[in-house]
């Protein structure tokens, strides 16, 4: 089953699925935080020149179907969520995180 | 503790000690951030008579939604709720029988309001509506017996209260000329991202490292730094600072040199529109009082609405602030970021880009509130230095500082 939990034409991502599939926002930031800075780095490097694809894909759905995606497609936007979670990781600051406050104060409170 | 003596005079030739030489251009002391004595002027004469922001309307949009906040600054807990004929009303969150807390902090939807002590019950307009042996209280009336009610006014979907008798101004004397300069902008928008955060710092000094930009290229040398700075304005300059009476606007530069990193051009090119933190073009449509310059290079306003409400107008996304004092060092940040209404799922991917960039850039102007409380409790120096694009800095202790001189005066 695991060669298949990405939409067709995302193999490439489908390594990326067991440590990136994260729903919500608070969890990604702490993945990041939390996360060595190689893996991050193998992470963005996969997925930078395919967010273009990655978004024209999930953009054939409607937005208001964006909680009822199927699960592939779900995962696939979890993946693009966490790439702009790390994204300033590689492209600002070339660590986890940038040094401010402690990561544990700030509290992300769920809007959906 | 008498009130401070901020303002010193000036004869320093610099644009806004002259704009405004009444806010002086000498050292501001540290007394009104340290001194206990102080906190209770501001719980007093400033935070207890004044129109203060609570909510959004969004958040308590259907009949016998409500939602309960605890002040610590009121010395109260409050709750606001959509009545049946839908208007907002706000109440003290405690049962008039014994004064017990009815509610706890946080979001619902009810019939009715029933204090689990004894059943008193109220109506949504706060009415009592049922106890039990009513014969047996002394000279009892049901109907003088409510909840007890707080003055609630809206301004463009906010939610304003103040806990005063009789309100000395009504919401729209008391925002002045800011009432009328959004007309509708925020209607667009939707609450996409909520931090918050407690700092062991008092609450100005929260609102003043948010409310200058001269920090801008150091602070946030690895994030926002450079879009916000560069060879013509390497200092991060604001293009404005106004204040309207007790209130501010500050519209701040966009450097228009910026190279926007990868994922700000993956959102920016498939987003419908421009989000944070990459320059913003100007757009027409936003309203006179939103980059009311004009400005092509411009990214965000910063408005701070009298006492402790900030909002950060762009032209896809806002951020609605509120600065929460609950100690003289102690501070609850609350964040709203409303972006503009997605109509494709590229959207909201490229919003989360603006939710990151924000928490990261916010995370670092938070990093230095508890060093600053300490180095100002420190004693090791009376009063801090501004310079004069600080001005907002002063101008935030200054009108603080002379509404309790005159609420004092009028009744003390």
């Amino acid at each position: 089953m695991t060669d298949h939990q990405l939409p067709a034409g995302f193999a490439d991502l489908e390594p990326f699925v067991a440590d990136w599939n994260i729903p919500k926002r608070a969890d990604r930031f702490h993945k990041r935080v939390n996360t060595e800075y190689g893996v991050i780095k193998k992470f963005y490097d996969a997925i930078v020149t395919r967010m273009d694809a990655v978004i024209a894909h999930l953009n054939r759905y409607p937005v208001e179907e964006i909680g009822r995606l199927p699960e592939a497609e779900s995962r696939l936007l979890n993946l693009a969520f966490s790439f702009m979670q790390i994204s300033a990781a590689v492209e600002c600051w070339e660590a986890p995180d940038n040094g401010a406050l402690d990561p544990d104060k700030v509290e992300i409170i769920d809007c959906t | 503790m008498e009130p401070l003596n901020i303002a010193a005079p000036s004869n320093l030739d610099r644009k806004y000690a002259r704009k405004y030489p009444e806010l002086g251009a000498g050292r501001l002391p540290v007394d009104d951030c340290i001194s206990q004595e102080y906190y209770g002027l501001e719980k007093k004469y400033l935070f207890k008579r004044s129109w203060i922001c609570v909510a959004r309307h969004t958040e308590i949009p259907n009949v016998g939604d409500y939602l309960v906040k605890d002040i610590a600054v009121l010395d109260t807990s409050v709750t606001v709720v959509r009545g049946r004929d839908k208007k907002l009303r706000a109440f003290h969150n405690y049962c008039p029988h014994r004064l017990n807390k009815i509610n706890k902090p946080g979001r619902g939807n009810c019939k009715a309001f029933i204090c689990r002590f004894h059943g008193w019950t109220f109506d949504l307009d706060g009415r009592l509506a049922h106890l039990d042996n009513e014969h047996l209280f002394a000279d009892f009336q049901r109907e003088k017996n409510g909840l007890h009610s707080i003055h609630l006014e809206e301004w463009e979907g906010f939610v304003f209260i103040n806990i005063e008798d009789k309100p000395q101004e009504t919401l729209k004397e008391w925002m002045g000329p800011m009432y009328d300069r959004f007309s509708g902008y925020f209607d667009g928008y939707k609450l996409t991202g909520h931090l918050s955060v407690e700092m062991a710092c008092n609450w100005k000094l929260s609102i003043d490292s948010q409310t200058e930009a001269y920090h801008a290229p150091n602070l946030h040398a690895r994030t926002l730094g450079e879009a916000v700075s560069g060879k013509e304005n390497p200092t991060s300059l604001f293009h404005s600072i106004d204040f309207h009476g007790r209130h501010m606007t500050a519209a701040t530069y966009a450097n228009p040199g910026y190279i926007p990193t990868p994922s700000e051009i993956i959102a920016g090119t498939n987003a419908s529109r421009t989000l944070y933190p990459a320059s913003a073009e100007t757009l027409d449509k936003l309203p006179e009082g939103i980059n009311s310059g004009r400005h092509r290079d411009w990214i965000f306003d910063l408005d701070l609405v009298f006492p402790n409400f900030g909002i950060f107008p762009s032209s896809g996304y806002f951020i609605a602030q509120w600065f929460w004092p609950e100690g003289v060092n102690k501070t609850r940040l609350d964040v709203m970021v409303y972006t503009y209404e997605p109509t494709t799922i590229g959207d909201v991917i490229a919003a989360e880009n603006t939710h990151v960039h924000m928490l990261d850039v916010l995370r670092e102007d938070f990093s230095t509130l508890e060093g600053t409380q300490e180095g100002m409790e420190s004693g090791v120096q009376p009063a801090i230095l501004l310079c004069d694009e600080e001005v907002t800095v002063r101008h935030t202790h200054y009108v603080v500082d002379q509404y309790i001189r005159a609420q004092r005066a009028l009744r003390p």
